[in-house]
């Protein structure tokens, strides 16, 4: 290096002393579990879309009348329940009312979804933009089920939520096990209330970013809820507090017993 | 991913983002698309997280997808956006406080004005010190059109900030 190099190179490494922003990680990993998400729905619509595909010469040939059920026709029903559909992911997805339009049609939404939506702060802005039935898509790890929605549409002017639901081994059961899972320099713990023999472990979370979270963990499942701000560091519409009643509330439990 | 997985995912982050992050603010001159560019490789980084560990080298993965990135056509166009003068840090110099002030304020103004390739190989070569075969590979292209890339950058730095081109000359 010559001493010109030198120089340059010491006035970039004097403009770039910057400090790094926080909360990557829990951004990159909630990212990476989204695109998780997204390859799991492109992979569903492909294969519907291959299905209706498949299926056009025999409806053509066997003169059959009935409608097709098309590009992003919801999955059958499981025969034995209205909310588990076992099996695989792409029969867990919901449908899309189009390939390109990501949002789910108000009658394909499943019980849960409807309890969720029923709990929240009313709004006429709300928007399902993806989500699953409740079923075992990760192959034995048991039913889970989540789904994203929009304050305000596509653009998400007012944020969005998140609606995880899985099985309670994966989740703490006391605050203390909470607290030494979760908390970090990204996440406080804003309250906790142990679980009783009549209400689950609840806790709010808030992160750097401005992401608020409601976990409810009962004996026999685990509902969580996330709040994102519009922007990064903004403060979410829905509140923790608001979350909270939602997870815990009687009507949605009810629907998922069914 | 596992919670072993997640907690070194994290781990590395802590460890690594710091120097991630200056190399994308050098790479865009702009606090906030640094920000964007390091948390786009690093949610690709999640993505594949057990893999590119067993590899043994996420540093390396996570700078091609930086650099990529950065000279991707719809990069180009996002940056071709005006963006304000960015803030600069101070930090006392412990030679001359005035003039390598002047020289990094000079020189981030005439960053900004390099086109994205042109900015990827001189922070490639001069901040991070990469040979010319590796930066060749990084950016994929030969090493001739690094050379190339690199003399005339530095001419155009010349133009563009004569403070730092009587710094290249004198010192």
């Amino acid at each position: 290096m010559t001493i010109d190099d030198a120089r340059l190179s010491s006035a970039l490494h004097e403009l770039a002393d910057t400090p790094a922003p926080a909360g990557l990680a829990d951004t990159a990993l909630a990212g990476a579990r989204r695109r998780r998400r997204v390859r799991a729905a492109v992979t569903s619509t492909s294969a519907l879309a291959v299905a209706g595909i498949l299926a056009v010469p025999f409806l053509f040939n066997s003169g059959a009348t009935p409608a097709p059920a098309g590009f992003g026709a919801a999955p059958s029903p499981s025969p034995t329940s209205s909310l588990v559909l076992p099996g695989e992911p792409a029969k867990c997805q919901l449908p899309m009312i189009r390939v390109d339009v990501k949002e789910v049609p108000q009658d394909k939404r499943p019980p849960y979804l409807k309890g969720v939506l029923e709990a929240l702060p009313p709004r006429s802005d709300y928007q399902v933009q993806s989500g699953t039935l409740i079923c075992d898509f990760n192959e034995g790890r048991g039913l889970e089920a989540y789904a994203v929605i929009n304050l305000g549409g596509m653009t998400r002017p007012g944020g969005h939520l998140t609606v995880y639901l899985n099985k309670p081994s994966e989740r703490p059961k006391t605050c203390a096990a909470f607290a030494a899972k979760h908390q970090s320099e990204n996440v406080t713990i804003t309250s906790c209330q142990e679980a009783d023999a009549s209400n689950p472990l609840r806790v709010t979370t808030r992160e750097t970013q401005g992401t608020v979270m409601a976990f409810a963990v009962y004996p026999d499942r685990a509902l969580w809820m996330e709040s994102h701000p519009a922007k990064t560091g903004g403060v979410p519409v829905t509140s923790a507090e608001q979350l909270m009643k939602v997870v815990t509330s009687k009507n949605l439990h009810d629907q998922l017993n069914q | 991913m596992d919670d072993a997985a997640e907690r070194e995912f994290r781990e590395y982050v802590a460890a690594r983002q710091g120097a991630h992050y200056r190399t994308a603010y050098l790479l865009t001159g702009h606090h906030e698309d640094a920000q964007d560019l390091v948390q786009a490789a690093l949610t690709r980084l999640a993505a594949h997280w057990p893999r590119v560990q067993r590899s043994g080298s996420p540093d390396a993965y996570v700078r091609r997808i930086l650099y990529h990135q950065r000279v991707s056509w719809w990069r180009l166009l996002r940056n071709r956006r005006e963006h304000a003068a960015a803030e600069l840090p101070d930090q006392p110099s412990m030679v001359d406080p005035a003039a390598d002030s002047a020289v990094r304020v000079t020189l981030g103004a005439a960053l900004r004005q390099l086109t994205p390739k042109q900015r990827a190989v001189i922070v490639l070569r001069y901040y991070e010190d990469r040979p010319e075969a590796e930066i060749a590979e990084i950016l994929g292209c030969s090493v001739g059109t690094v050379r190339s890339q690199v003399h005339r950058t530095l001419a155009r730095l010349r133009v563009l900030c004569p403070e730092l081109a009587l710094t290249l000359e004198t010192a």
